[in-house]
């Protein structure tokens, strides 16, 4: 692959912080897909059938989840299984784009414990 | 079933290291496999409590990062240095010390997909009935990802006001990324404190279970990191308390 090539490759792909943005069944789908490293479309469905009712996929929804990962470059397909495809990491996350992603403000510090 | 665990506190100096340690510790005396991976790649410590020296390691994960080992040729069996009857196993996975090449993946990063397939991986070829990841503080990339893939996650804070706000950032970043099992463990607790009454009011505030609230101890202070407390003080408090600790994780 030319060097090109392969830093493009590289600029595509998910981070972990991308994880927190996304919607609730893309989250937990990547998530089980990271833990099992790869599935097939059958082990997937079989999967997300069980997931809790907000975030159950069912055939159609499976299907066009996968197509818009894919297209994003988030997944890969090798043969018949389905791989998460992470970006090449640049250290340093920037806090701002975290403190955004926890939308709610921190929970407000207790007074101090000891009276 | 095994079972991946994350040690995580927002910010340093809270016990992580020490906790991840000896609960390791712990798990291997009732006999499991356990693998720890010190994951706090800018900030290395780890090996220290295990006794495991730069010349002792023959690969890092670092090394692994950079395509120049399997995992589990950076994995150290440490079960021997604890010098205790331990029915288990521990290995150990270290980042490196060495400056150059902490330097070296600050400048070039890596792949985050390979640190997952290594946890994987060392779940798989060592068998292992639990995986300890002991993290950087704050969140950075490489905890997130950590936090994602675990079944159990346990947040570690000090009674200090600066702590509580950045633990609320690290619970809510967990419940997002929906890791299935969550505990707080409040470390270096004056002795003069009401634990039970700081265990409620953490519990109220996160909203999450408390699995131990720690005193602050001087025999932990004096030890240094020079050794798995557990194992020098079986009787101690701190002692009981980390084993109700593994016992919450792995509930
Ligand atoms: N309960 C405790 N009482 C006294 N000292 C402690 C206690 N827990 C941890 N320490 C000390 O605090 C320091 C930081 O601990 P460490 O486990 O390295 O934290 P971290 O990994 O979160 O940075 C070490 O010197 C350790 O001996
Ligand atoms: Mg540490």
């Amino acid at each position: 692959m030319g060097r090109t090539a392969r830093s493009r490759a590289e600029e595509v792909g998910i981070t972990p912080l991308d994880l927190l943005d996304l919607p609730l069944p893309l989250r937990k789908l990547l998530i089980l897909l990271l833990r099992r490293r790869e599935m097939s479309y059958e082990e997937l469905q079989a999967a997300t059938t069980q997931f809790g009712p907000e975030e159950r996929l069912n055939s159609t929804e499976l299907e066009a989840a996968l197509a818009g990962l894919m297209e994003r470059g988030w997944l890969l397909r090798q043969g018949e299984h389905y791989r998460v495809h992470f970006r090449r990491l640049d250290r340093h996350i920037p806090a701002e784009s975290l403190w955004r992603t926890v939308e709610q403000p921190n929970p407000t510090a207790p007074p101090p414990i000891d009276d | 079933m095994s079972k991946i665990i994350s040690i995580h506190s927002f910010r340093g100096g809270t016990g992580k290291s020490n906790t991840t340690a000896n609960v390791a510790t712990l798990l291997a005396m009732e006999g499991k496999r356990v693998g720890v991976i010190d994951t706090d790649i800018q900030s290395p410590g780890i090996h220290v409590l295990f006794g495991l020296t730069e010349e002792d390691m023959r690969h890092s994960l670092n090394d692994y990062l950079w395509g120049k080992c399997d995992i589990k040729q950076a994995a150290h069996d440490v079960t021997a240095s604890l010098r205790a009857a331990i029915p288990g196993k521990v290995f150990l996975i270290p980042a490196s010390i060495k400056a150059g090449e902490i330097a070296r993946v600050l400048r070039e990063g890596y792949d985050p997909g390979l640190l997952n397939d290594g946890f994987q991986d060392l779940v798989e070829d060592l068998s292992l009935d639990v995986l300890m990841i002991d993290t950087h503080p704050g969140l950075n990339e490489e905890t997130l990802l950590s936090i994602a893939i675990s079944d159990a996650l346990a947040v570690i804070l000090r009674p200090d006001q600066q702590d509580y706000q950045g633990t609320g950032v690290t619970v809510e970043v967990a419940r997002k990324l929906g890791v299935p099992r969550m505990v707080l463990v409040v470390n270096k607790v004056p002795s003069s404190f009401d634990f039970e009454r700081i265990r409620a009011q953490m519990k109220q505030i996160y909203n999450c279970d408390v699995a131990g609230v720690m005193p602050h101890s001087d025999e932990m202070m004096t030890l240094a990191s020079a050794g798995i407390f557990a194992l020098r003080y079986p009787e101690h408090p701190v002692t009981q308390t980390l084993k109700e600790i593994a016992a919450q994780l792995m509930a």
